[in-house]
Protein backbone atom coordinates (compact mmCIF):
# COMPACT_ATOMS: atom_id res chain seq x y z
CA UNK A 1 0.00 0.00 0.00
CA UNK A 2 0.88 3.48 -0.94
CA UNK A 3 2.00 5.45 1.84
CA UNK A 4 0.05 8.49 2.90
CA UNK A 5 2.55 11.14 1.84
CA UNK A 6 2.72 9.34 -1.47
CA UNK A 7 -1.21 9.26 -2.07
CA UNK A 8 -1.44 13.13 -0.91
CA UNK A 9 1.29 13.88 -3.80
CA UNK A 10 -0.71 12.04 -6.46
CA UNK A 11 -3.83 13.78 -5.23
CA UNK A 12 -2.29 17.22 -5.54
CA UNK A 13 -0.84 16.99 -9.15
CA UNK A 14 -3.81 15.22 -10.26
CA UNK A 15 -5.34 18.78 -8.94
CA UNK A 16 -2.74 20.39 -10.69
CA UNK A 17 -0.42 21.29 -8.68
CA UNK A 18 3.01 21.82 -10.10
CA UNK A 19 5.08 23.84 -8.43
CA UNK A 20 6.08 23.26 -4.62
CA UNK A 21 8.04 24.92 -2.14
CA UNK A 22 8.89 23.37 1.06
CA UNK A 23 10.14 24.22 4.34
CA UNK A 24 10.91 21.21 6.55
CA UNK A 25 8.88 19.23 9.20
CA UNK A 26 9.54 15.64 11.27
CA UNK A 27 6.23 15.17 10.05
CA UNK A 28 7.20 15.74 6.08
CA UNK A 29 10.30 14.20 6.12
CA UNK A 30 8.76 11.65 3.60
CA UNK A 31 6.81 14.13 1.74
CA UNK A 32 10.05 15.92 0.89
CA UNK A 33 11.92 13.67 -0.06
CA UNK A 34 9.20 12.30 -2.64
CA UNK A 35 9.19 15.95 -3.73
CA UNK A 36 12.93 16.18 -3.96
CA UNK A 37 13.09 12.60 -6.39
CA UNK A 38 9.62 13.83 -8.47
CA UNK A 39 10.13 15.21 -11.99
CA UNK A 40 6.81 16.38 -13.05
CA UNK A 41 7.03 19.24 -10.88
CA UNK A 42 8.90 22.30 -9.79
CA UNK A 43 10.16 22.20 -6.36
CA UNK A 44 11.99 24.38 -4.36
CA UNK A 45 13.50 23.85 -0.80
CA UNK A 46 13.24 27.53 0.41
CA UNK A 47 14.50 29.09 3.96
CA UNK A 48 11.46 30.56 5.21
CA UNK A 49 7.84 30.41 4.63
CA UNK A 50 7.44 34.04 4.10
CA UNK A 51 10.10 34.04 1.24
CA UNK A 52 7.78 30.95 0.08
CA UNK A 53 4.46 32.84 -0.25
CA UNK A 54 6.81 34.96 -2.70
CA UNK A 55 7.99 32.72 -4.41
CA UNK A 56 4.81 30.91 -5.22
CA UNK A 57 3.30 34.49 -5.93
CA UNK A 58 5.79 34.56 -8.76
CA UNK A 59 5.38 31.04 -10.05
CA UNK A 60 1.55 32.13 -9.98
CA UNK A 61 2.22 35.08 -11.60
CA UNK A 62 3.48 32.68 -15.07
CA UNK A 63 1.01 30.57 -14.90
CA UNK A 64 1.51 27.86 -12.22
CA UNK A 65 -0.40 26.09 -9.77
CA UNK A 66 1.83 26.59 -6.22
CA UNK A 67 1.70 24.38 -2.80
CA UNK A 68 3.49 25.30 -0.43
CA UNK A 69 4.56 22.01 2.08
CA UNK A 70 4.96 23.45 5.68
CA UNK A 71 4.98 23.14 9.59
CA UNK A 72 2.67 25.52 11.29
CA UNK A 73 4.92 27.33 12.53
CA UNK A 74 5.57 28.86 9.60
CA UNK A 75 1.83 30.53 9.12
CA UNK A 76 3.15 33.09 11.64
CA UNK A 77 6.67 33.63 9.59
CA UNK A 78 4.60 34.49 7.03
CA UNK A 79 1.41 36.31 7.79
CA UNK A 80 2.36 39.65 6.51
CA UNK A 81 3.00 38.21 3.15
CA UNK A 82 -0.33 35.90 3.50
CA UNK A 83 -2.07 39.44 4.04
CA UNK A 84 -0.11 41.93 1.95
CA UNK A 85 0.64 39.75 -1.03
CA UNK A 86 -1.15 36.59 -1.61
CA UNK A 87 -4.96 38.27 0.13
CA UNK A 88 -4.28 41.70 -1.45
CA UNK A 89 -3.42 40.49 -4.74
CA UNK A 90 -5.90 37.41 -4.64
CA UNK A 91 -3.30 35.09 -5.09
CA UNK A 92 -4.49 31.63 -5.06
CA UNK A 93 -2.22 29.22 -2.76
CA UNK A 94 -2.46 25.91 -1.17
CA UNK A 95 -0.53 25.15 2.02
CA UNK A 96 0.00 22.29 3.66
CA UNK A 97 0.66 22.29 6.85
CA UNK A 98 1.68 19.95 9.24
CA UNK A 99 -0.09 20.71 12.91
CA UNK A 100 2.06 20.68 15.48
CA UNK A 101 1.18 20.96 19.06
CA UNK A 102 -2.03 19.16 18.93
CA UNK A 103 -2.41 15.57 20.61
CA UNK A 104 0.47 13.48 19.72
CA UNK A 105 3.04 16.27 20.24
CA UNK A 106 5.91 15.82 22.77
CA UNK A 107 7.71 19.20 21.67
CA UNK A 108 6.31 21.27 24.03
CA UNK A 109 7.23 24.61 22.42
CA UNK A 110 5.19 23.42 19.13
CA UNK A 111 1.95 23.72 21.75
CA UNK A 112 1.54 27.79 21.89
CA UNK A 113 1.22 28.27 17.81
CA UNK A 114 -0.74 25.15 17.43
CA UNK A 115 -3.49 26.38 19.81
CA UNK A 116 -2.89 30.00 18.12
CA UNK A 117 -3.02 28.91 14.78
CA UNK A 118 -6.41 28.45 13.54
CA UNK A 119 -7.78 31.44 15.31
CA UNK A 120 -4.77 33.70 13.15
CA UNK A 121 -5.58 32.22 10.09
CA UNK A 122 -9.71 32.95 11.18
CA UNK A 123 -8.72 36.26 11.54
CA UNK A 124 -6.57 37.40 8.60
CA UNK A 125 -9.15 36.17 6.24
CA UNK A 126 -7.21 32.47 5.32
CA UNK A 127 -9.72 29.55 4.84
CA UNK A 128 -8.33 26.61 7.15
CA UNK A 129 -9.24 22.92 6.87
CA UNK A 130 -8.28 20.64 9.16
CA UNK A 131 -7.69 16.56 8.34
CA UNK A 132 -7.13 13.60 10.50
CA UNK A 133 -7.49 10.42 8.35
CA UNK A 134 -5.13 9.29 5.34
CA UNK A 135 -8.67 8.76 3.19
CA UNK A 136 -9.07 12.44 3.48
CA UNK A 137 -5.92 12.98 0.77
CA UNK A 138 -8.42 13.39 -2.39
CA UNK A 139 -10.20 16.17 -0.81
CA UNK A 140 -7.21 17.82 0.40
CA UNK A 141 -6.19 17.69 -3.37
CA UNK A 142 -9.22 18.92 -4.05
CA UNK A 143 -8.49 22.47 -2.27
CA UNK A 144 -6.38 23.18 -5.24
CA UNK A 145 -9.15 24.33 -7.19
CA UNK A 146 -10.90 25.48 -4.03
CA UNK A 147 -7.52 28.01 -3.96
CA UNK A 148 -8.48 28.70 -7.32
CA UNK A 149 -11.83 29.46 -6.99
CA UNK A 150 -11.59 31.48 -3.62
CA UNK A 151 -8.67 33.69 -5.17
CA UNK A 152 -6.85 33.37 -1.87
CA UNK A 153 -4.51 31.18 0.32
CA UNK A 154 -5.84 28.27 1.62
CA UNK A 155 -4.67 26.31 4.33
CA UNK A 156 -5.09 22.37 5.16
CA UNK A 157 -4.06 21.69 8.69
CA UNK A 158 -2.47 17.94 8.87
CA UNK A 159 -2.72 16.47 12.50
CA UNK A 160 -0.81 14.09 14.24
CA UNK A 161 -3.56 11.32 13.42
CA UNK A 162 -3.51 12.07 9.92
CA UNK A 163 0.59 11.09 9.26
CA UNK A 164 0.18 7.74 11.75
CA UNK A 165 -2.46 6.45 8.75
CA UNK A 166 -0.94 4.55 6.16
CA UNK A 167 2.34 5.44 6.46
CA UNK B 1 22.79 59.34 -7.70
CA UNK B 2 19.44 59.04 -6.48
CA UNK B 3 17.17 55.84 -7.14
CA UNK B 4 15.25 57.82 -9.39
CA UNK B 5 17.66 58.31 -11.85
CA UNK B 6 19.33 54.88 -10.92
CA UNK B 7 15.52 53.46 -11.89
CA UNK B 8 15.78 55.46 -15.21
CA UNK B 9 18.71 54.03 -16.38
CA UNK B 10 17.52 50.55 -15.47
CA UNK B 11 14.12 51.38 -17.94
CA UNK B 12 16.18 52.73 -20.54
CA UNK B 13 18.53 49.77 -21.03
CA UNK B 14 15.00 47.25 -20.86
CA UNK B 15 13.51 46.01 -23.93
CA UNK B 16 10.68 43.91 -23.50
CA UNK B 17 12.13 42.11 -19.86
CA UNK B 18 9.65 41.35 -16.92
CA UNK B 19 9.98 43.97 -14.25
CA UNK B 20 9.19 43.30 -10.31
CA UNK B 21 9.73 46.49 -8.70
CA UNK B 22 9.91 46.64 -4.89
CA UNK B 23 7.02 48.46 -2.68
CA UNK B 24 7.11 51.96 -1.72
CA UNK B 25 8.98 54.64 -3.47
CA UNK B 26 10.91 52.79 -6.29
CA UNK B 27 7.11 51.81 -7.56
CA UNK B 28 5.94 54.85 -7.84
CA UNK B 29 9.17 56.06 -9.30
CA UNK B 30 8.75 53.19 -11.85
CA UNK B 31 5.24 53.57 -12.38
CA UNK B 32 6.17 57.71 -13.19
CA UNK B 33 8.97 56.55 -15.42
CA UNK B 34 7.31 54.13 -17.39
CA UNK B 35 3.85 52.16 -16.51
CA UNK B 36 3.92 48.66 -18.31
CA UNK B 37 1.95 45.11 -18.27
CA UNK B 38 4.99 43.96 -17.65
CA UNK B 39 5.56 45.70 -14.32
CA UNK B 40 4.35 44.27 -11.35
CA UNK B 41 4.37 47.08 -8.67
CA UNK B 42 4.64 45.79 -5.29
CA UNK B 43 1.91 47.40 -3.01
CA UNK B 44 3.19 45.46 0.07
CA UNK B 45 4.85 42.24 1.71
CA UNK B 46 7.68 44.01 1.98
CA UNK B 47 11.05 42.35 1.55
CA UNK B 48 9.70 40.21 -1.21
CA UNK B 49 10.43 41.33 -4.39
CA UNK B 50 13.38 38.85 -5.06
CA UNK B 51 11.47 35.79 -3.89
CA UNK B 52 8.66 36.92 -6.50
CA UNK B 53 10.85 37.63 -9.09
CA UNK B 54 12.61 33.95 -8.57
CA UNK B 55 9.57 32.07 -8.58
CA UNK B 56 8.26 34.26 -11.91
CA UNK B 57 11.36 33.84 -13.35
CA UNK B 58 11.15 29.86 -13.06
CA UNK B 59 7.88 29.96 -14.48
CA UNK B 60 8.58 31.18 -17.78
CA UNK B 61 11.48 31.50 -20.30
CA UNK B 62 11.49 35.70 -20.52
CA UNK B 63 14.20 37.71 -19.04
CA UNK B 64 12.76 38.78 -15.30
CA UNK B 65 14.28 41.97 -13.60
CA UNK B 66 13.78 42.58 -10.28
CA UNK B 67 14.26 46.32 -8.60
CA UNK B 68 14.62 45.91 -4.99
CA UNK B 69 16.19 47.75 -2.52
CA UNK B 70 19.10 47.52 0.46
CA UNK B 71 16.37 47.12 3.41
CA UNK B 72 14.19 44.80 1.34
CA UNK B 73 16.75 42.17 0.86
CA UNK B 74 18.08 43.27 4.28
CA UNK B 75 14.88 41.62 5.59
CA UNK B 76 14.78 38.42 3.44
CA UNK B 77 18.27 37.83 3.25
CA UNK B 78 17.68 33.65 2.81
CA UNK B 79 16.46 34.48 -0.56
CA UNK B 80 19.98 34.75 -2.27
CA UNK B 81 20.49 31.83 -1.12
CA UNK B 82 17.62 30.13 -2.92
CA UNK B 83 18.47 32.32 -5.97
CA UNK B 84 22.21 30.82 -6.15
CA UNK B 85 21.02 27.19 -5.39
CA UNK B 86 18.13 26.86 -7.90
CA UNK B 87 20.20 29.57 -10.70
CA UNK B 88 17.62 30.74 -13.11
CA UNK B 89 19.59 32.27 -16.12
CA UNK B 90 17.11 34.17 -16.39
CA UNK B 91 17.03 36.45 -13.67
CA UNK B 92 18.45 39.93 -12.63
CA UNK B 93 18.27 41.10 -9.04
CA UNK B 94 19.07 44.95 -9.31
CA UNK B 95 19.49 45.80 -5.51
CA UNK B 96 19.63 50.00 -5.42
CA UNK B 97 21.84 50.77 -1.85
CA UNK B 98 20.73 53.75 -1.07
CA UNK B 99 22.05 52.61 2.61
CA UNK B 100 18.51 53.80 3.63
CA UNK B 101 14.42 52.86 4.09
CA UNK B 102 13.50 55.01 1.57
CA UNK B 103 9.93 54.68 2.12
CA UNK B 104 9.87 55.02 5.75
CA UNK B 105 11.81 58.68 5.93
CA UNK B 106 15.08 57.79 5.10
CA UNK B 107 16.03 56.04 8.31
CA UNK B 108 19.79 54.29 7.83
CA UNK B 109 20.26 50.55 7.18
CA UNK B 110 23.02 48.77 8.05
CA UNK B 111 24.42 49.16 4.79
CA UNK B 112 25.92 52.51 5.89
CA UNK B 113 27.97 50.72 8.45
CA UNK B 114 30.15 47.73 7.73
CA UNK B 115 27.57 45.31 5.37
CA UNK B 116 28.43 44.75 2.32
CA UNK B 117 25.41 43.02 0.44
CA UNK B 118 27.64 42.58 -2.48
CA UNK B 119 29.67 40.16 -0.41
CA UNK B 120 26.47 38.77 0.85
CA UNK B 121 25.37 37.75 -2.54
CA UNK B 122 28.57 36.08 -3.54
CA UNK B 123 28.88 33.96 0.13
CA UNK B 124 25.09 32.97 -0.82
CA UNK B 125 27.09 31.65 -3.38
CA UNK B 126 25.63 33.65 -6.57
CA UNK B 127 28.27 34.00 -9.38
CA UNK B 128 27.70 37.31 -10.90
CA UNK B 129 27.74 39.62 -8.65
CA UNK B 130 28.67 43.44 -9.65
CA UNK B 131 28.67 46.20 -7.16
CA UNK B 132 28.70 49.52 -8.93
CA UNK B 133 28.08 53.00 -9.18
CA UNK B 134 24.66 54.23 -11.01
CA UNK B 135 26.87 55.58 -13.82
CA UNK B 136 27.77 52.01 -14.48
CA UNK B 137 24.12 50.78 -14.81
CA UNK B 138 23.27 50.63 -17.98
CA UNK B 139 26.78 48.81 -19.11
CA UNK B 140 26.40 46.15 -17.04
CA UNK B 141 22.61 45.42 -16.97
CA UNK B 142 23.44 45.28 -21.05
CA UNK B 143 25.73 42.71 -20.20
CA UNK B 144 23.79 40.28 -17.87
CA UNK B 145 21.30 40.49 -20.60
CA UNK B 146 23.51 39.30 -22.80
CA UNK B 147 24.98 35.99 -20.10
CA UNK B 148 23.00 33.22 -18.35
CA UNK B 149 22.66 34.67 -14.68
CA UNK B 150 21.02 34.42 -12.27
CA UNK B 151 22.80 38.34 -12.28
CA UNK B 152 22.99 40.63 -8.40
CA UNK B 153 23.76 44.07 -9.53
CA UNK B 154 24.36 45.83 -6.76
CA UNK B 155 24.26 49.87 -7.06
CA UNK B 156 25.42 52.55 -4.74
CA UNK B 157 22.93 55.04 -4.47
CA UNK B 158 22.11 58.11 -2.25
CA UNK B 159 18.81 58.97 -0.35
CA UNK B 160 16.00 60.60 -1.26
CA UNK B 161 13.02 60.53 -3.54
CA UNK B 162 10.74 62.98 -5.49
CA UNK B 163 7.41 63.51 -4.31
CA UNK B 164 5.40 61.31 -6.64
CA UNK B 165 1.61 60.35 -5.78
CA UNK B 166 0.34 57.05 -4.61
CA UNK B 167 0.12 54.40 -7.84
CA UNK B 168 -3.46 54.54 -9.40
CA UNK B 169 -3.83 50.61 -9.87
CA UNK B 170 -5.63 48.43 -7.54
CA UNK B 171 -3.74 45.16 -7.07
CA UNK B 172 -6.17 42.82 -8.87
CA UNK B 173 -5.72 45.15 -11.97
CA UNK B 174 -1.97 45.15 -11.94
CA UNK B 175 -2.00 41.03 -11.01
CA UNK B 176 -4.09 40.25 -14.18
CA UNK B 177 -2.67 42.85 -16.21
CA UNK B 178 0.49 41.61 -15.27
CA UNK B 179 -0.53 37.70 -15.71
CA UNK B 180 -1.88 38.29 -19.20
CA UNK B 181 1.37 39.95 -20.14
CA UNK B 182 3.52 37.03 -19.11
CA UNK B 183 1.51 34.44 -20.88
CA UNK B 184 0.62 36.39 -23.92
CA UNK B 185 4.35 36.62 -24.31
CA UNK B 186 4.85 32.94 -23.58
CA UNK B 187 1.99 32.07 -26.17
CA UNK B 188 3.89 34.19 -28.59
CA UNK B 189 6.83 31.84 -27.80
CA UNK B 190 4.65 28.76 -28.39
CA UNK B 191 5.19 27.38 -25.05
CA UNK B 192 1.96 24.79 -25.00
CA UNK B 193 1.68 24.75 -21.57
CA UNK B 194 1.12 28.42 -21.39
CA UNK B 195 -1.14 28.60 -23.77
CA UNK B 196 -3.05 26.31 -21.83
CA UNK B 197 -2.81 28.60 -18.51
CA UNK B 198 -4.14 31.11 -20.60
CA UNK B 199 -7.40 29.57 -22.09
CA UNK B 200 -8.20 28.37 -18.46
CA UNK B 201 -7.85 31.76 -17.10
CA UNK B 202 -10.86 33.70 -17.50
CA UNK B 203 -10.22 36.64 -14.90
CA UNK B 204 -6.73 37.74 -17.52
CA UNK B 205 -8.58 39.81 -19.48
CA UNK B 206 -6.86 40.91 -22.30
CA UNK B 207 -9.31 44.22 -22.16
CA UNK B 208 -8.31 45.36 -19.41
CA UNK B 209 -4.66 45.70 -20.22
CA UNK B 210 -5.83 47.50 -23.29
CA UNK B 211 -6.83 50.93 -21.16
CA UNK B 212 -4.20 53.32 -21.20
CA UNK B 213 -3.70 55.01 -17.87
CA UNK B 214 -5.51 58.78 -19.35
CA UNK B 215 -8.14 56.83 -20.51
CA UNK B 216 -11.56 57.89 -18.18
CA UNK B 217 -13.16 54.02 -18.53
CA UNK B 218 -9.92 52.71 -17.41
CA UNK B 219 -10.34 54.43 -14.25
CA UNK B 220 -14.05 53.81 -14.34
CA UNK B 221 -12.26 50.09 -14.06
CA UNK B 222 -9.87 50.71 -11.37
CA UNK B 223 -12.26 52.34 -8.87
CA UNK B 224 -14.70 49.55 -9.57
CA UNK B 225 -12.26 46.92 -9.33
CA UNK B 226 -11.42 48.65 -6.24
CA UNK B 227 -14.67 48.84 -4.59
CA UNK B 228 -15.08 45.37 -5.75
CA UNK B 229 -11.70 44.97 -3.64
CA UNK B 230 -12.87 46.85 -1.07
CA UNK B 231 -16.00 45.26 0.04
CA UNK B 232 -14.55 41.30 -0.82
CA UNK B 233 -12.18 42.32 2.26
CA UNK B 234 -15.12 42.87 4.35
CA UNK B 235 -14.87 40.01 7.03
CA UNK B 236 -18.56 39.82 7.43
CA UNK B 237 -18.87 38.95 3.80
CA UNK B 238 -19.30 35.72 2.79
CA UNK B 239 -16.88 34.20 0.35
CA UNK B 240 -18.95 33.86 -2.51
CA UNK B 241 -18.43 37.79 -2.94
CA UNK B 242 -14.30 37.08 -3.31
CA UNK B 243 -15.16 34.87 -5.93
CA UNK B 244 -14.20 35.87 -9.19
CA UNK B 245 -15.85 34.79 -12.41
Amino acid sequence: MKSTSHRLLESLKENGADFFVSVPCKWLSELIVLLEQDTDVTYLAVTREEEGVGICAGAYLAGKTPVMVIQNSGIGNSANALCSLALYYQIPLLMITTHRGTHGETVGAQVPFGIAVTPILDTIGVPSFAFSQGADVEAIGKLVGYARTAQRPVAALLDYQFWQNGT
Amino acid sequence: MRRFEVIKAIVSTLDDELVVCNLGFPSRELFSIRDSERNFYMLGSMGLASSIALGLSLGTQQTVVAIDGDGSVLMNLGTLSTIANYAPANLILVIIDNSSYGSTGDQPTHTGGVTNLADIARGAGVRSVFHIEGTEVEDVLLECRQSSGPHVIVVRAIPGSPKLPLIPLSPVFIRDRFMHAVTSQDHTDGSPARIKHLISRPYAQPSDAQHHPDDKQHHGNIQRQQQELTRSLQPDRPMDLVVRG
